[in-house]
């Protein structure tokens, strides 16, 4: 059974007397215990809207979120206030996302505090000591403010407070995006070794697909506000099938300058949100098109175990083909 | 072409390349951090950093010299030897 369930979920905005902004359009995800969901997408897809819903820190329009079989927006205030241990986030900017007035000990153990899991101060600071050793940083820190440690070191403080209250599941809402490679290679360690040592789940948003790669068990790519493509990660890396995940993973720049990566460009710029195309979300900008493909909506269909596909035109034209048909 | 992607020579350019998450593979984070700024350590800035560093990198800073034909590097290790594998040496 899966730990969180994002169902058919549609989120807008709209500012005042503005336009209406779909930012999530359908999406469904599910995620095990212990295992790790990566959304990519490039910036305006929607994948943090993703990661608030996800949280209940928004509420959708229509369709559910559920953790561990518990609709979120049917909980009262209080039981949603409980699970608050259980779901915590981590945010891409480690400094602004931490009160730069209090000590990072406080901000650690704040949510301890705010949902009264310990009696005693002293048990609150021993959990805060061990909660900072878990994340690697000295316990001396704990005096410091949020102004006097590294990026890395910040973005520490960040997941300690986010594992003090032992939550099951964790938003990591590009939780590297802002740090250089080195230190990313340490959270991402980090990361990796606290899922093990507590059976965590993460959805891991990122727009950086070798991160997203590396810590991920199955991704799904986001597109204007829905999940064009989702599949295990090697799957999708072997055999990416939607024209929009092709042209991002051949978008992406290799760390080795010798490997040459075939290019699948897409034309123009991501449409504007508030004025959704009729038919695939990428029809305009997609070099595989037909006329179908602009009349009606497209869903997600398996094209095998795991790995579905939001594209007309998959088994139309074999893959191999079609790159040779498209190279320039 | 052997390059310093593909060959590094530096302890420090081998640990940065190690960082980059590549799947499948298990990342090697660098350790330590850059030192301080303003109370720099003596010798090689990279000596608390470095899993290959000896006395004299604990003293005396490096400074940069040719390895092999168009590549340099600020160490003192003796890494000619060991990019050698690959190029020929600067005559």
């Amino acid at each position: 059974m899966s730990l969180l369930s994002i169902d058919n979920v549609i989120k807008t905005f709209q500012r005042g007397r503005g336009p209406i902004i779909h930012a999530v359009n359908g999406v469904t995800i599910n995620i095990a215990e212990g295992e790790t969901y990566g959304l990519i997408g490039e910036s305006g897809s929607g994948k943090s809207t993703v990661g608030r819903l996800a949280m209940g820190l928004l509420e959708p329009d229509s369709g559910s979120v559920r953790f561990d079989g518990k609709v979120l927006s049917d909980l009262s205030r209080s039981a949603r206030r409980k699970l608050r241990s259980d779901m915590t986030v981590v945010f891409q900017e480690p400094y602004e996302s931490l009160n730069p007035r209090m000590t990072v000990g406080s901000i650690v153990a704040e949510p301890l505090v705010i949902q009264g899991l310990e009696d005693s101060r002293s048990a609150v600071r021993d959990r805060a000591f061990r909660a900072l050793e878990s994340v690697q940083l000295e316990p001396s820190l704990a005096k410091r403010h949020p102004r006097d440690l590294s990026g890395g070191q910040q973005q520490r403080v960040g997941i300690a407070r986010a594992i003090i209250t032992r939550p099951r599941f964790i938003v990591l809402d590009e939780p590297t995006s802002s740090l250089d490679v080195s230190v990313q290679a340490q959270i991402l360690t980090l990361l990796s070794e606290l899922q093990s040592e507590y059976g965590l789940s993460y959805l891991f948003i990122s727009h950086d697909i070798h991160t997203v790669e590396w810590i991920s068990d199955r991704i799904g790519i986001m597109y204007l506000g829905q999940i064009s493509e989702t599949a295990p990660t090697t799957t999708l890396f072997d055999n990416p099938n939607h024209p929009y995940t092709r042209a991002l993973l051949s978008a992406r720049l290799s760390p080795d300058p010798t490997v040459s990566i075939e290019r699948f460009m897409l034309g123009r710029e991501i449409p504007n949100p508030t004025q959704l195309p009729a038919g695939c979300f990428l029809s305009g900008r997609c070099p595989m098109e037909i006329d179908k493909c602009s009349e009606s909506p497209v869903e997600l269909e398996a094209v095998s175990v795991n790995h579905r596909v939001a594209c007309i035109r998959v088994g139309d034209i074999d893959s191999e083909d079609l790159t040779a048909n498209l190279r320039e | 072409m052997p390059d310093v992607f593909s060959n590094p020579a530096h302890p420090y350019t081998k640990a940065l390349i190690q960082s980059v998450p590549r799947a499948g593979e298990p990342l090697i984070p660098l350790t330590g951090r850059v030192p301080d700024l303003i109370d720099d350590p003596p010798g090689c800035p990279y000596r608390d950093r470095c899993e290959r560093a000896y006395e004299r990198c604990l003293e005396e800073v490096p400074t940069m010299r040719p390895i092999v034909s168009s590549r340099a590097v600020s160490c003192h290790l003796d890494l000619i030897e060991e990019v050698q594998a690959d190029v020929a040496p600067v005559d």
